[in-house]
């Protein structure tokens, strides 16, 4: 009788107490709010909905190794500095003719090494991750100004390894008017399907929610959490130093400030996609729709004709509500 | 799974830290910070001790401190360019001295090390007011000729006595580049701000938005941040909003890049719209060759070296002191036109001076020509003076067409009459030949006709600069004694010097005298009847200073009673600037308008530099306590 009741929990109680029921349930508010008060129905179109999706690839590569770390109950400031990192490595050696492939492991694997770094210093001194990423990240900026001679790098040259990592789909565009969607959606949708995976199908990923929700049981159960909490800021620099590979591949540009705050509007996103600031609950695909919900709402801000300056208010307002209403919706549940 | 993940991602990051550290990784512009501070130009040849009379040839030590350095930031390297290049045009020694990596406190004491090597002038990139207000303080009250250059405010606004700062005006730059986007006409202007709150990019919009308004056309400005991709979308969506906006502005490569995005994903088509930008990048020179792009606003570093170091050599030759507070390099335009001019240094320059009086027939001309003939001299230019043999406008005319005729690689006019020279100054500009103004003219916009700019007096500014050193120390009424009511020079002076004194809170007006001195005397002596309160006189000039100084002595004032200050100079009035009757004399400083002239067209042909103003000051130079011996020294000859 009891297994029987535990068993035929009602879909939508199961439904709430998923962590991406708040920010779903956000979403198609959103979507219906703009699609009603968006003038000359310009909202549900194409172009909208690719820019939409296209301000929210980098954004949202980053925003996934922060919301793995925030499971965990850590932080990383640092994020943004790292997507610089990624696209100088990778800008400077393709735009010196350097090997595309060793130009992708370093954009990948030196912001995926700093992350190690970062992880290191957490664990060893027992600093907050708030406070050890809050210097680093001002390390990691300052160290590439010196490095770089506070230069901005730019080229106009097309490799085929930029089409790779952020191309337009030529083809779909020519298919669908305005359909300016780009090769970075499949990295996104990419890194989302398998860090999901990861995170709800694999042991490492059940050891990540105890290493953030309850540490002293983990522990007890076996679980290495230092190591855990140092996979997760390796896995944030790694995604850092792609979302830099991404950005350069499009843009061909990279400054000592490109990606500035970057880290705050993927815990923004987090948070907004119903991640925990204490640790131990949070979804990848809710990270996705957190940043989705925030690209839509700059969109927003700009179509209803508000001065885009007041994408900052809305954002922070938003974060305010999203994670009021997340916690009031899992309180029901 | 956790253990075979993390061993996994260990040994890709091992590999690549072998990888890395085996070189391939070349992070951009790597090189150990040089330890090398100090970088001296020298005369290319040591010239033999001049006569002490000649003031061209004076050997002056100058010192420019800066808060970069060519070694560390290739932006330097150009600013560094002009100040070595105007080094070796005019014969003097400079050194320049900079941190060697970004570092302020150090700048400071740099500065202070400048000033304890006693030089005959100093230039120094003014990035942190309040750090540097005291070193540069020093070098003012040792006498020492301080200007600014690409970092700075201006001596007002920095709150720092030196003399100016060159560098780029913003809001003129959004300005200039609003009136080209929209010279055609257009529905609506879009400005596309990276960083809204930032001083100088705030300015650039309010100068477009200006003048957009202006012409009658709605604009925006529109926020974008630092995530390329966001941007695009930001300004996708603006566009969706607003399709009928077809004026944008971005503000830099960091506006721009993302504009070019959006482009290329909108799909818009080329000649639907105007695009210009400020700064210059690889991607910006690619679409201003394809038409994309309108123009690259430049703020032009060389000239911001070149040009601090001749105001140097200005004030400690010949004590001539820049004109304004800020003295504008940019906005320079790269287009189409000059996107891939080719610098050279070296190339030969032949050049026209075409003014309306000699000085065969008028000395004043002396002082011009003596201007034009030192810069030709120092910079390497050959020059042929025309000018016709009296008075004569027609003939003028005639002489500008020969001077076309001759194809030269530049040419300098006195507009004294623009309908008469129109067509003549209209050919060389559609020859190609770049044309200058020099001491009449009233600047391209208002004459209406598409030369570089105007070398003179700016009255406003003489007559308004005149009031605030006047009223410093306030003052309980004011009289601008105009000689030629109605002039239109004389009417700006005391309109400039009304001005100044209602901003400072003492009443003005503006009484009008004649050429008889001896009725002028009387006039200003009832009028100070009338007005026994009256303690600011500014005169005209010579004709209405004379029966000032008659109607002083009568009445028996004393410097402490009236202050004065006049324009122009004459042996009168230079020895009530020693007595200390007259504060200053205002100088129109002519001997600048034929140096610049030369210098502009120089700059212009060897290094693509075009000036940034439609007319560039060449006076109020004020004639002081300061600089009254100097002056009168080189009375006649330089001044």
């Amino acid at each position: 009788m009891t297994k029987a009741t535990a068993k035929s929990k009602p879909a939508p109680r199961r439904f709430l107490e998923s962590p991406i029921a708040g920010p779903l349930i956000t979403l198609v508010a959103v979507t219906i709010f703009l699609t009603i008060f968006v003038p000359n129905n310009t909202f549900l179109t194409m172009r909208t909905m690719s820019g939409i999706v296209n301000a929210a690839t980098l954004t949202g590569i980053v925003t996934i190794g922060i919301t793995l770390l925030m499971i965990c109950d850590e932080f990383d400031l640092s994020a943004g500095a790292l997507v610089a990192v990624g696209a100088f490595l990778y800008g400077g050696i393709t735009m010196n003719g350097g090997s595309p492939l060793l130009a992708v492991l370093a954009g990948l694997l030196v912001p995926g090494l700093l992350g190690a770094l970062n992880g290191f210093l957490r664990i060893r001194t027992g600093i907050p991750s708030f406070i050890v990423t809050l210097g680093t990240q001002a390390i990691y900026r300052a160290a590439l100004y010196v490095l770089s001679g506070g230069i901005m790098l730019q080229t106009v040259t097309e490799l085929p390894v930029y089409k790779v990592f952020n191309g337009r789909l030529v083809g779909l565009a020519n298919a669908i008017p305005d359909a300016n969607f780009r090769t970075s959606l499949f990295w996104l949708l990419g890194m989302v399907v398998l860090f999901q995976f990861i995170l709800v199908r694999t042991r490492f990923g059940n050891h990540i929610f105890a290493a953030g929700g309850n540490p002293g049981a983990a522990k007890a159960t076996g679980v290495n959490v230092n190591r855990i909490k140092l996979m997760g800021f390796i896995i944030s620099g790694l995604l850092a130093g792609l979302a830099g590979v991404m950005l350069f591949s499009q843009y061909k540009t990279a400054r000592i400030a490109t990606a500035t705050g970057e880290e705050l509007n993927a815990i923004a996103a987090a948070v907004v996609g119903g991640t925990l600031l204490t640790g131990g609950s949070g979804s990848v695909v809710g990270a996705l729709l957190g940043v989705l919900i925030i690209s839509m709402l700059r969109t927003g801000v700009v179509l209803m004709g508000l001065p885009s300056d007041n994408f900052v208010a809305v954002v922070g307002v938003t974060i305010v509500l999203a994670a009021v209403f997340n916690y009031w919706i899992r309180r029901k549940a | 799974m956790s253990k075979k993940l993390s061993t996994l991602l260990a040994l890709v990051l091992i590999a690549t830290m072998v990888l890395t550290a085996c070189g391939a990784t070349e992070p951009p512009a790597e090189e150990p910070a040089a330890p090398a501070v100090e970088e001296t130009t020298a005369p290319a040849v040591e010239e033999p001790a001049a006569p002490a009379e000649d003031a061209a040839a004076k050997p002056l030590k100058l010192y420019a401190v800066q808060h970069a350095l060519c070694a560390w930031d290739s932006f330097w390297c150009t600013v560094e360019d002009g100040i070595k290049n105007a080094a070796e045009d005019m014969g003097v020694d400079v050194t320049i001295l900079g941190p060697e990596k970004f570092d302020l406190e150090k700048t400071a004491q740099l500065i202070e090390q400048a000033v304890a090597a006693k030089p005959d002038g100093l230039a120094v990139t003014v990035t942190d007011a309040d750090l540097f207000r005291a070193p540069i303080q020093k070098a003012i009250d040792a006498g020492i000729p301080v200007v600014a250059y690409n970092a700075g405010n201006g001596p007002i606004i920095d709150n720092i006595p030196y003399l100016t700062y060159l560098g780029q005006d913003e809001y003129q730059g959004g300005y200039q580049g609003g009136m080209r986007l929209a010279a055609d006409g257009g529905t609506k202007g879009v400005c596309i701000n990276q960083q809204v709150g930032h001083a100088g990019l705030d300015k650039r919009c309010n100068g477009f938005v200006a003048a957009l308004g202006e012409k009658n056309i709605p604009a925006d400005v529109l926020a974008i941040s630092d995530d390329p991709a966001a941007s695009q979308t930001v300004i996708s969506d603006y566009y969706t909003a607003n399709p009928d906006v077809d004026i944008f502005l971005t503000l830099g490569p960091n506006g721009a890049n993302p504009f070019y995005a959006f482009l290329d994903a909108a799909g818009l088509a080329a000649g639907t719209y105007k695009h210009g930008t400020f700064d210059n990048s690889p991607e910006i020179a690619a679409a201003i060759k394809d038409g994309t792009t309108m123009f690259g606003i430049d703020q032009q570093p060389f000239l911001q070296g070149y040009g601090s170091i001749q105001s140097l050599v200005m004030v400690g030759r010949y004590g001539i002191k820049p004109a304004l507070p800020v003295t504008a390099t940019g906005p320079g335009f790269i287009t189409t036109d000059n996107v891939d001019f080719a610098v050279d240094g070296n190339r030969e320059v032949n050049i026209y001076t075409v003014q309306h009086a000699l000085c065969a027939w008028d000395a004043f001309w002396c002082v011009v020509e003596k201007g034009i003939e030192t810069a030709a001299k120092e910079q390497g230019v050959n020059y042929t003076l025309l000018g016709p043999e009296k008075w004569d406008l027609e003939k003028m005319a005639q002489l500008i067409e020969q001077a076309v005729a001759a194809k030269p690689d530049g040419m300098a006019v006195t507009v004294s009459s623009v309908d008469l020279f129109r067509s003549g100054i209209q050919k060389a500009l559609d020859a190609g030949i770049p044309v200058t103004a020099y001491n009449a003219g009233a600047g391209p916009v208002l004459d209406n006709l598409g030369y570089m700019t105007y070398l003179g007096q700016d009255e406003y500014q003489g007559g308004y600069q005149g009031g605030m050193r006047l009223a410093a120390d306030g003052g309980t009424k004011g009289v601008c004694i105009n000689q030629v009511v109605g002039h239109t020079g004389l009417d700006a002076r005391c309109k400039g010097f009304v001005d100044a004194m209602t901003e400072k809170g003492i009443p003005a007006e503006v009484l009008a005298i004649s050429d008889d001195p001896a009725s002028s005397q009387t006039v200003i002596s009832d009028y100070f009847t009338a007005n026994p309160d009256v303690d600011i006189f500014l005169t005209l000039g010579p004709n209405g200073a004379n029966p000032f100084y008659a109607f002083y002595t009568q009445v028996g004032l004393t410097p402490e009673k009236a202050k004065h200050g006049t324009f122009d100079t004459s042996p009168e009035i230079i020895s009530h600037i020693k007595d200390g009757v007259t504060m200053f004399a205002i100088d129109q400083q002519p001997f600048l308008q034929g140096y610049g002239a030369v210098t502009t067209l120089m700059l212009k042909i060897r290094y693509g530099i075009s000036p940034a103003m439609p007319v560039t000051a060449t006076g109020p130079g004020f004639v002081d306590l300061s600089n009254v011996d100097t002056v009168s020294a080189l009375s006649g000859k330089y001044r």
